[in-house]
């Protein structure tokens, strides 16, 4: 018995022992430096600050602007090719179509659905950082469901597939189905609704404002055809600019002047600020304009290249030779230089957008002086005046209005939302143009390809299909 | 008798395939081979005579009538009628003869059927012969009290002869060269050493103290050694004489190779992030957006020296390293939990011997390995390639105008002249250039013989309080790339101290130095970063253009524009713009700039062992390991990369004067620093207890471990080197981009520092284990462990996952039953099983989402937080189970022995990038996405073959056979289409590492590749391939592995020949990839693979080659899939492959002559290294240099073949 005792005073001293090392709770609790869990407030704001949004560049392709030239059709990827042809098919079996949005989408879920139980902030920050988020998953959604869905009709919204709407962070989660085109556009309106309030003036492009969730308000209504909510919402958005970050329009005359301070223009264009120093912009969506391989095969058709004046400062931006090279493209067709533009809210954006809904609205003396103000910034001023009878026709200047927003927007893609809204608008759908032709070095047309009005909403492809079983295919 | 390597077993788990079928009958072959060698070599002639006064005729006349030996007396001078009083009774006939020469002065010789006898003469040749003179050895070991110790081993130090003593305690050698070492070990008892002598008397050993190790066979798992017959787990030992010898590396797993089966050392450059496996691949990991596979889960052994994890396993000293046993099995592994699911390889190093002598060791070496063969690789020679550019050229040019070659990268020589030349002056301008061939001047410029060196001098003594070992080393490691240097300098010291039985203590302190130095390479820097402005690397070199030449005739280096970015019209530009000197020179940049590196690393390893009491004790390990490494790449202003830094960050302002915003003067200082930090604390209580036929020991014990890395870099830019002094850059500025520069780019500099603290990882363990044995016949072990960490973003119930092992054996050879089978002298059955696991790195993977710092000038606030890895919320842990059958045999008088075992180990729940929606965001996540099985054989065998009077001949073969498959994978949706296939390496019902290839079916008459699918039809469509059209042709891994050592010893010379092979496995061939205009612009600086020139030209040309056209412009080569060829069936080849990893020629100089040099023992020897014997392809290729992409296989460079290795060892 005596000896069995020591065993057990022995044993128990040793294990005591050996628990001195390395018991402590707080042993284990521990964060690896570098990494972190979001839990304070700050750190979803730090999320916010690093969160851009990208839109896809096939709207680049279809656009109803865009040419390409036999010579250099070859160097362009297979995917860019079936694009601009209006494919049924672009995405081989195994791809997925490119749809960058939705990881920033991700951060905005996290940010909604977390941001009000994080500690440390007040709940003034945690409502705006909310509000902030909201407005950036309002503007995935709106890229989202114009790549997939067909255009915004009210006749048949609540009927139509749009896309799936996905308000969770959870990267498990699979069975997407797809809601109705109307159920979209509601959800995009009710985060941009209820985002407003909570939200500051513009202090960065890349920070969601009052401003740009107005303007997005705007740019929503006109994509679904509701003029006059867009008409006053755009009204709002311009009773915000000011702030922090003083928005204003660049007048060409003076930065593109011989020694202005964008000069010198090189190989990819005038030496503009960088996105964050953009003074034009209110929020940033950045679509790449650049391909190498396809740098010199998708330009401008001969009637969009031919219709700036040739004074216009906005040529400068375009180019009518070969990326490296000294081959001058036939017809008048130009290639877009740069990297990037913005297709999010921008300046120039919304007096185009006010001055064509006031236009529509029959305020036509409104609507020339937008046009004009922004015209004013771009070319000389005596070349910058809307021609009388055009100021005077309401359906004439809707149509200027139109065409100068392909000049200040050419090859960046924004024209494929104006196709989409104009198809499906009973007043203007003739300004919409359904074919793509191929020229060659000679400036005649090799190829002509017509756009099928289904072709408006892109296929997600058979990847997407299978990872998706309850997702329905368009046609 | 060097039998360490028992171990495995039979399986009958398995039903049996036509291939373990036709191992048995190999078994079988090997086994009746061996026999019939053993029965040539027995003889042992007994003699019973008793005689006073016997004459010699007399005495040899009844050895004849006796053995059946006629006696020859040669010469007259033998008194056949000498008398002597002789009393044998069931003598050895050797002893006989040496007793009868001894009394009589004469010697005698025996051959086939005569034994001869001659007077002992007494010349100077005879006493030079007398030196060599080898004398017969009795005598019996007994234990303190006087009573005689059956079955211990006695050993002739530095050879192989062993004998164990009889039942009476009694030995007997023949043969042993005088004042050789003899040493006597028994289980229980301290092993001594003597100096032989004819009759060496009553050897007495004395009982261990407090057991500190068991010798004999033993299995050591880093955390208690037990004896071999009472562990169920498979394990395997490495023979340690070839690991001593190998000569090619210093890193000592290399040197495993062939030696422990199971065990597949991969030493393909593919295959760096499995170089090597036990029992095949468990886990897969993860692959990050470059397609290197990311850390997150590790596939290599845990490696374990003297008790602790170590990863630097490079730092070990192989010349310090006494023993190594790899665990295999759940049972032999499970201790080590979660880290142990792909095997433990656990090193012990030497230790003082108590024996109260100084043993004083020399070993080094000197391996010249040569510079590769440039040859080796297949690129186009000058004339060749002459023809092909001229041919293509018109094709290149239609399809690129020279404004697009010339503004958009360099320009080679051949194409300047081709575009910028009429046919004529082009044609005679190129002529003169296929003339020339560049590969010797690259050999002799760039490369050099490549030479390691080791030298060791180690000391060790010890008597019963205190011993030493103790060794300090050099190693020289000369490249192959001129102006390199790599030194490191070791101090290792173990010391054990014992204070009486109670408490024993031992401290290692192992501390190295390694500094390296290196030129300005003109490749990768020693960081690891490419060149931005140089798209050659060293390892592109052999396929540069191949007229290029570097230096003139009188060795001037020339300038070679081409091999950077830019053209000649576009450098001369900037040139203009910004008078900054573009010009580039290799051979001239190597001198602009040095980098060198020291890195000081030590290991500390303390332990302690207190008895607590009567079967009880305390055991304690704790471990430090650190690092800590600086380095300085400095690069002159005249460095190439420090030039073209300063063109980027130029711009020409509106006045048209070059503003520079980095430094003009001074050059660039990058400074590495580097330390990690390791700690292991380790207690527990042993509970070892035996009465009558029980043998019990318990374990309980509690682990801490952390491990701790920073590392730091800092960039100084305007740095002169005399004075170490910098010039201040605006880096806010700069980080933004500097707008519209010269050229033309958005040129962002850096961030001038990187680094930090990595990760932290911290473990606690608890762990237990049993081992319980019953009359040595019937051994029972278990074990168990739990681990948590700190893995970051855990949900902690998938923490709490227990690994544990059961295993059992049955001494078969012990049972009273076996007691009368002669033949076999042991045979044990195994059988184990267990589960264990493997975790992601903190960090990397985790049920939140994990958030890390990111800078960038257009963040809002210029930094923010953004997605590490998106959180995972069913993420759990890997699990593989283990069941493990094997069989230990020795036959013969442990003439014969080995082991058999068999495997099955499955793994679920496999950590990867499992595939989620794209819809959430993201296309994949750290998950579980699947399952795997290994199945296989592994076979160990050790034979002596002959052992006579001056001969022994030795074998050792291993074989390890690996089945591989992935069970399940968790796709989201199907592969469908064939370049998915081809792409894939793990498919459901495929081994891992598979290698799908597409249905080749010859060219079309366009040249264009095609493909036949599962119907039958053939198509170049590009893209109409689908999954079922994709054939399986094998895995990259090796199935079949091992090795055969034959060792041959004849009087002091010993050879000996260590064969591997890998068998069964299939690799992608190199082939040609250029199809097109190359938009890299490599591919015009480089000369394409020689098949080029085979490639399909004209209509008709398809019945005579399978290889595509080329096709300059990009969007037709678009339209066809080169693919079908490079990834087809036809360009898969056997990888298969047996070399000799080392023969090896040792001479050890005679005793005698050693001693007069107040020595032991020297022994010289002289090693070849990586010959290859067999290979299945008849391409050359060697699969060990053998590089294999998703699409194409590469080639690389061969080093180390046919190396010549000189070395010695001495001992004092």
């Amino acid at each position: 018995m005596n000896r069995l005792y020591k065993y057990f005073i022995f044993s128990l001293v040793s294990i005591t022992l050996l628990c001195a090392s390395s018991c402590k709770k707080d042993f284990l609790e521990v964060d690896p430096k570098g990494y972190l869990i979001a839990k304070a407030t700050a750190d979803y704001e730090g999320l916010l600050n690093a969160t851009q949004i990208q839109a896809s560049t096939t709207s680049i392709y279809l656009s109803d602007e865009t040419a390409a030239q036999s010579d250099y059709f070859g160097a362009a990827s297979v995917t860019t090719q079936r694009t601009f042809q209006f494919s049924d098919r672009i995405y081989n079996a195994d791809q997925l179509p490119s749809m960058d949005y939705l990881q920033s989408n991700y951060i905005y879920n996290k940010v909604i659905n977390e941001v009000m139980a994080s500690t440390g902030g007040t709940e003034k920050q945690k409502l705006q950082l909310k509000a902030e988020a909201q407005v950036g998953r309002a503007i995935c959604h709106l890229l989202f469901v114009n790549d997939f869905a067909l255009p915004y009709k009210e006749s048949s919204a609540a009927s139509d597939l749009g896309v799936p709407i996905i308000t969770t962070a959870e990267i498990n989660k699979t069975g997407f189905k797809r809601a109705t085109i109307k159920e979209v556009y509601d959800f995009i309106l009710k985060d941009l609704n209820e985002a407003l309030p909570n939200l500051a003036s513009i202090s960065h492009p890349f920070k969601a404002s009052a401003a740009a969730a107005e303007g997005l308000l705007a740019r929503t209504y006109l994509l679904m055809g509701k003029h006059s909510e867009a008409l006053s919402h755009v009204e709002a958005a311009f009773k915000l600019l000011s702030g922090s970050f003083p928005v204003k329009l660049y007048d060409y005359n003076q930065t593109l002047a011989p020694n202005g301070e964008w000069q010198p223009v090189g190989f990819f264009g005038p030496s503009t600020p960088s996105m964050s120093e953009d003074k034009e912009v209110i929020f940033m969506v950045n679509r790449g304009v650049f391909d190498f391989s396809s740098a010199n095969t998708f330009v401008t058709t001969p009637e969009t290249g031919m219709s700036y004046d040739p004074s216009d400062f906005r040529l400068l931006f375009y180019s009518d030779t070969e990326l490296f090279g000294s081959q001058i493209f036939p017809a008048g067709m130009k290639s877009i230089t740069g990297f990037g533009r913005n297709v999010g809210v921008g300046l120039a954006d919304l007096y185009l957008m006010r001055a064509e809904l006031r236009a529509r609205a029959n305020n036509l003396s409104g609507a020339v002086q937008d046009l004009e103000t922004l015209r004013k910034n771009r070319m000389p001023v005596n070349v910058a005046s809307v021609p009388v009878a055009t100021a005077g026709n309401r359906q004439s200047l809707v149509k200027f209005i139109l065409d100068e927003r392909i000049r200040e927007f050419a090859l960046s893609g924004m024209r494929w939302w104006d196709m989409r809204r104009l198809s499906v608008d009973t007043e203007f759908s003739n300004t919409v143009k359904y074919t793509h032709k191929i020229y060659n070095a000679n400036g005649a047309v090799v190829q002509t390809f017509a756009l099928d009005p289904k072709r408006f909403a892109l296929k997600f492809g058979e990847k997407l299909l299978a990872e998706n079983p309850e997702l329905i295919e368009n046609p | 008798m060097k039998y360490y390597a028992f171990n495995r077993g039979v399986c009958r788990y398995f039903s049996i395939t036509p291939k373990i079928l036709l191992i048995m009958k190999l078994i079988v072959v090997m086994l009746t081979a061996c026999m019939m060698q053993v029965s040539a070599a027995t003889f042992a002639q007994k003699i019973t005579y008793t005689q006073k006064n016997s004459t010699l005729e007399q005495l040899f006349t009844a050895i004849t009538k006796q053995t059946g030996y006629y006696v020859i007396f040669a010469g007259d001078k033998i008194d056949k009628n000498a008398v002597l009083n002789v009393s044998f009774k069931n003598t050895d006939l050797k002893e006989v003869l040496y007793t009868i020469c001894t009394k009589s002065q004469l010697t005698y010789t025996i051959d086939e059927n005569n034994i001869s006898l001659k007077p002992k003469n007494e010349s100077f040749l005879d006493k030079i012969v007398d030196i060599f003179r080898s004398i017969n050895v009795r005598g019996r070991v007994v234990d303190k009290s006087g009573l005689s110790i059956a079955g211990a081993s006695i050993k002739v130090k530095g050879t192989t002869k062993t004998t164990t003593t009889n039942e009476t305690g009694d030995f007997y050698l023949a043969d042993i060269e005088e004042n050789s070492t003899l040493v006597i070990s028994y289980i229980g008892f301290v092993t001594r050493e003597l100096t032989a002598k004819a009759d060496v008397g009553n050897i007495r050993l004395e009982e261990a103290i407090g057991e500190l190790e068991e010798v004999g066979i033993t299995v050591n798992n880093g955390y208690q050694t037990i004896s071999k017959e009472r562990s169920a787990g498979s394990f395997s030992k490495p023979d340690m004489t070839v690991i001593a010898q190998r000569s090619t590396s210093m890193n000592i797993l290399q040197r495993l190779d062939g030696l422990v089966p199971g065990l597949v050392v991969n030493n393909s450059p593919g295959a760096t992030e499995n170089p090597f496996l036990i029992r095949g691949l468990s886990t897969i990991g993860t692959y990050d957006q470059f397609g290197r596979r990311a850390v997150q889960t590790n596939r290599n052994p845990l490696y374990v020296v003297d008790g602790v994890a170590q990863e630097n396993i490079a730092a070990i000293n192989p010349q310090d390293i006494a023993d190594i046993t790899v665990l295999k099995d759940a049972t032999a592994a499970s201790i080590w939990g979660t880290r142990a699911a792909n095997g433990v390889i656990v090193i012990t190093t030497k230790k003082g011997t108590g024996t109260g002598k100084l043993t004083v060791n020399y070993d080094g070496f000197a391996n010249f390995s040569g510079r590769p063969d440039l040859n080796y690789i297949p690129r186009m020679k000058s004339p060749a390639f002459i023809t092909a550019m001229k041919e293509i050229f018109p094709d290149l040019k239609a399809a690129n105008s020279w404004g697009k070659i010339s503004q958009l990268g360099s320009v080679p020589p051949h194409l300047d002249i081709l575009y910028n030349n009429p046919t004529t002056i082009a044609n005679q301008k190129l002529d003169s250039l296929s003339a020339i061939d560049n590969t010797d001047q690259i050999s002799k410029l760039f490369y050099r013989n490549s030479l390691l060196t080791n030298h060791t001098i180690s000391v060790s003594s010890g008597g019963k309080l205190y011993s030493f070992y103790g060794s300090g080393s050099y190693t020289g490691n000369r490249s192959n790339t001129p102006g390199n240097a790599d030194n490191t300098y070791k101090m290792n010291l173990r010391q054990d101290l014992n204070f009486g039985d109670r408490l024993q203590i031992f401290v290692i302190t192992d501390l190295s130095n390694q500094r390296s130095s290196a030129l300005n390479n003109f490749s990768s820097n020693p960081f690891g970063d490419e060149s931005y402005y140089r798209f050659i690397t060293r390892s592109t070199y052999p396929s540069i253009v191949p007229y290029q030449k570097f230096a003139d005739d009188n060795g001037n280096p020339i300038p070679v524009n081409f091999l950077t970015w830019m053209s000649d019209p576009v450098r001369r530009n900037y040139e203009n713009l910004t008078g900054i000197d573009l010009s580039y020179s290799p051979l001239e940049d190597v001198n602009q700039g040095y980098y060198d590196n020291e890195s000081i690393s030590a290991r500390i390893v303390g332990g302690l062992r207190l008895k607590l009491f009567k079967g009880l004790r305390f055991e304690g390990t704790y471990g430090y390991t650190s690092l800590s490494s600086n380095g300085r790449l400095f690069l002159d202003q005249n460095s190439y990369e420090v030039r073209r830094e300063l063109l980027d960050m130029t711009r020409i302002n509106s006045d048209g004067v070059a503003e520079h915003f980095v430094p003009e003067t001074g050059g660039r200082l990058t400074e590495n620093n580097q330390s990690n930090r390791d700690w292991t604390v380790r207690n527990q209580l042993v509970f070892d207890h035996s009465w009558e036929n029980h043998e019990l020991t318990v374990l309980f014990g509690q682990e801490a471990m952390e491990r701790k890395s920073r590392i730091s870099r800092t960039v100084l830019r305007g740095w002169n080197d005399q004075l170490q002094t910098y010039l201040p850059v605006d880096y806010k500025y700069l980080s933004a981009g500097l707008q519209n520069n010269v050229t033309g780019v958005n040129n962002i500099l850096a961030p001038n520092f990187v680094g930090g603290d990595l990760p932290l990882s911290r473990t606690t363990s608890y762990y237990s284990n049993l081992s319980y044995t019953f009359a040595r016949k019937y051994a029972l072990n278990a074990s168990w462990r739990i681990d948590e960490s700190n893995l970051f973003g855990r949900d902690k119930s998938a923490q709490n996952r227990p690994v544990w092992s059961v295993g059992g054996k049955w001494t078969l050879s012990n049972e009273n039953f076996m007691k009368d089978v002669k033949a076999i002298d042991m045979l044990a059955l195994r059988m184990t099983y267990g589960v264990s696991g493997n975790a992601p790195q903190p960090g990397t993977a985790a049920s939140y989402d994990i958030l890390k710092s990111d800078v960038l000038g257009s963040y809002v606030t210029g930094q923010g937080l953004i997605l590490s890895s998106p959180g995972n919320a069913k993420l759990t842990w890997e699990s593989t189970q283990t069941l493990n059958l094997g069989i230990d045999f020795s036959l013969l008088g442990t003439r014969f022995g080995g082991s058999i075992d068999g495997y099955i180990k499955k793994t679920d729940d496999l950590l990867g990038n499992l595939a989620v929606s794209a819809f959430t965001g993201f296309q994949n996540v750290v998950g579980n996405f699947g399952s795997m099985e290994n199945k296989g054989i592994e076979l160990n065998l050790q034979s002596i073959n002959l052992q006579s009077k001056n001969f022994t001949w030795t074998s050792g073969f291993t074989l390890g056979y690996n089945k591989n498959k992935v069970t399940k994978l968790n796709l989201l949706g199907t592969i469908t289409t064939g370049s998915q296939m081809v792409a894939q390496q793990y498919v459901p019902g495929y081994p891992a590492f598979a290698v799908f290839a597409y249905n080749y079916a010859g060219l079309n008459n366009q040249g264009d590749p095609q493909i036949r699918k599962a119907d039958g039809t053939i198509t170049s469509d590009a893209n109409s391939s689908l999954a079922e059209d994709i054939k399986f042709m094998g895995t990259y891994q090796p199935i079949w592995s091992g090795g055969l050592s034959n060792t041959f010893q004849h009087g002091p010379f010993e050879l000996s020949v260590n064969m591997i092979y890998n068998l069964g496995n299939v690799l992608r061939r190199d082939v040609n990839d250029f199809w097109t205009s190359s938009s890299s612009y490599i591919g015009y600086a480089t000369s394409p693979h020689e098949e080029f020139s085979n490639r399909w030209k004209v209509p008709g040309d398809e019945s005579n080659t399978n290889i595509p056209r080329f096709l300059a412009a990009t969007g037709l080569d678009g339209q066809r899939n080169t693919g079908y060829y490079t990834s087809g069936d036809l360009n898969v080849f056997s990888a298969s492959f047996v070399k000799i990893r080392d023969l090896t020629l040792a001479y050890s100089l005679p005793p005698r002559l050693i001693s007069k040099m107040k020595a032991e023992r020297l022994t010289i020897r002289c090693q070849l290294s990586n010959v290859m014997l067999w290979k299945a392809n008849d391409y050359g290729i060697d699969p060990e240099f053998h590089y294999m992409s998703q699409s194409a296989g590469v080639r690389s460079l061969r080093t180390g073949q046919n190396a010549v290795t000189i070395g010695a060892h001495l001992t004092f």
